[in-house]
Parts: structure tokens; C-alpha cells; sequence
């Protein structure tokens, strides 16, 4: 979902970052008012901001295709430290990877918007619902982490669609996704395991850390 | 060692045996092990007619692992001298319970300053 520099046009990349600016000022705002209110909620968001920038930048070969990818972190990230908070520590995520040749400073809104705010809050909303219908905690999380890892790569197919091919949108947005999704299926897979079992773990541990972001455990 | 430890360490065993697996278990079947993102770029690269442009500094990718190494060890040495902290910090309630524990070990110290005088 790294979308390169000179790959969409400037118009396009403005678009996304403009895009964004609301769930940034959320974001802001949600981590000052938990910080204030918790002084645990600093630490925790630092961490889950290098959780973020390993996970997505840590290419994993599956052997099925031949090819490799990443997950992506952030529906684990959205249910310990909340949504909005996750955009901005994606962002700063993102902008970091720019340094390592993933993504581009140009991109970093489209970017943003894909991993950070669409793939944060299907993931987060899926998650949020399937707690309010009393399922299993593990069961959750993973499907947020599914979800999430499967919509930021649908979002990042249909940036690139809208932003080259607005006329033919859907057989372009079809045939990008193709590019990410044999490969990404068996990933998110795994990010529905690893969700399931970090959520899980920190719930029987320190119960109070799920809490943070917004859902509690019990 | 302790449990936790221990969880870790095979975690990390595991993970890095299956990734060992795909890569030995792709390098046999010539596959190329191309990422995913690369290859997605290339297809709009192709089917737009414009070219991928980097306008940021990067390391390169034989120097991928050194980078990585070098952030893994400063973040390392940063968690490490911090970890008192930010473990007691998980474990007490509030910044205040901190700041007045400190303030009582201060105390005991002076105190056994002037019972040593």
C-alpha cells in the first residue's frame, strides 16, 4: 500500500492530504485529552507508533505466490490506544518509512488515508460491533485486524484507480487490487491471529491497556 | 528465565523459522520474492505512462538491514535507560503516586543522613 512518489498527480495527492487534516485534528485532540487524563497513554502511544512502523514495513515472503508484503498493525494499534490517535501515529509512521524507500513524502496522504484512517476504523469499527454483539474478545480483534489489513490494500487499489484510470475505475481498481490481494490474503490471515492473540494476551494481563481504546474489556 | 521471556523468544523462533521457510521454500520454486507494493507501482507505473520518482532521501537496499540494526540498537539503549520508568510508571496510578514516592525516598535519605551524623 506504499504508493510511490510521481505515481499519482499532484492534484490527486492534495486531495488525500486534504483528506486527512480532519482526522489528524481528532487525532490531536483524542491524544491530548488521554494524555491529560492518563499519564500511562504516552508511553503506550509510543510504543504502539514503533509497532506500527515495524509492522508495516517488515515485507513477509508467502511462498504460495512468490511474492511478499506486509501487514499492517493498526487495528491492534486502534483498539489499545484509540482511532484517531492511530491516523496520527500512522502518519508519522509513514513519513519515517519514506526514509527506507517505502511510500513518498507527496503520497503520505493517500497513504495515510489507506493504512491510517480507512483500514484503522473498518478495523476498529468491526471490532467495536463484534464487542457490542458479545462476541469473544481474541475473535474480535482478529477480525479487525482481517478487516483492516484487507481494506487499507482495497483503499490503496482504489487510490490508484480514481487517481490514473477515473474512467475505467472499476476494471483498474480490480486490477490492482489483483496485484496485492493473492498475497495478502494469507497475510491478513496471519494479522488475524496476531491480533487476536497480542488483544487477548494484554487483556489477561493488564486489562486496563484494552481499555484505552475506548472499549472495555469486561 | 522468566515465563514471559520465554514466550517471546519462541515467538520470535517461530516467526523467524517461517519467514526462513517462505524465502528458502520461494528461492527453490525461482520465485522472485518481489514486494507486493513494488509490483502494484510498476502496473500503474505501466498503465498511467509516468515514472516512480523518489523525492526523498533513502538508504539502499544492502543497506536496509545496517539501518535497521542501527534504529533496533539507539532504540534499544532509549527503551533500556528508560525502562524503570516507564515500567513503575505502568504500575503506579498516577504521575502524583510517582512523584510522591520519590519524595518519601528522598526523605528516608536525609533521615539516615542525620542518624549517620
Amino acid at each position: 500500500m506504499h504508493i510511490s512518489d510521481g505515481i499519482l498527480s499532484l492534484q490527486w495527492c492534495a486531495f488525500w492530504y486534504l483528506l486527512c487534516v480532519p482526522f489528524w485534528i481528532l487525532g490531536v485532540r483524542e491524544i491530548r485529552r488521554r494524555s491529560e487524563k492518563d499519564p500511562k497513554y504516552k508511553p503506550m502511544l509510543a510504543l504502539m507508533g514503533a509497532a506500527v512502523f515495524i509492522i508495516s514495513v517488515w515485507h513477509i515472503p508467502v511462498p504460495v505466490t512468490g511474492s511478499c508484503s506486509h501487514p499492517v498493525g493498526t487495528p491492534m494499534a486502534a483498539i489499545i490506544v484509540g482511532p484517531f490517535a492511530t491516523v496520527v501515529i500512522t502518519s508519522i509512521a509513514l513519513f519515517f518509512q519514506t526514509f527506507v524507500g517505502h511510500g513518498g513524502i507527496t503520497t503520505l496522504g493517500a497513504n495515510t488515508f489507506s493504512m491510517g484512517i480507512a483500514g484503522t476504523l473498518t478495523g476498529y469499527g468491526s471490532y467495536v460491533l463484534l464487542r457490542k454483539a458479545k462476541a469473544p474478545l481474541w475473535f474480535s480483534a482478529g477480525v479487525a485486524g482481517f478487516i483492516g489489513d484487507m481494506v487499507t490494500y482495497l483503499t490503496s487499489s482504489f487510490e490508484l484507480a480514481v487517481g490514473l484510470h477515473a474512467g475505467n475505475l472499476l476494471h483498474y481498481w480490480w486490477l490492482y487490487f489483483m496485484g496485492y490481494g493473492p498475497t495478502q490474503i494469507p497475510l491478513a490471515i496471519g494479522e488475524f491471529i496476531f491480533t487476536a492473540a497480542v488483544i487477548q494476551y494484554i487483556a489477561d494481563r493488564r486489562p486496563e491497556l484494552v481499555a484505552f481504546g475506548g472499549v472495555a474489556y469486561a | 528465565m522468566r515465563k514471559f521471556a520465554a514466550i517471546c523468544l519462541l515467538l520470535m523462533c517461530i516467526v523467524c523459522g517461517a519467514i526462513l521457510f517462505s524465502a528458502w521454500y520461494s528461492y527453490n520454486s525461482g520465485k522472485s520474492l518481489e514486494a507486493t507494493d513494488d509490483i502494484v507501482n510498476g502496473m500503474a507505473e505501466h498503465s498511467a505512462h509516468n515514472t516512480a520518482t523518489d523525492y526523498m532521501p533513502h538508504v539502499s537496499e544492502e543497506m536496509e538491514p545496517v539501518g535497521f540494526t542501527l534504529a533496533g540498537v539507539v532504540a534499544g539503549l532509549i527503551v533500556g535507560y528508560l525502562w524503570e520508568e516507564i515500567s513503575e510508571l505502568g504500575r503506579a496510578e498516577s504521575v502524583q503516586e510517582l512523584s510522591d514516592r520519590s519524595r518519601r525516598v528522598e526523605g528516608d535519605v536525609k533521615t539516615q543522613d542525620v542518624v549517620r551524623r
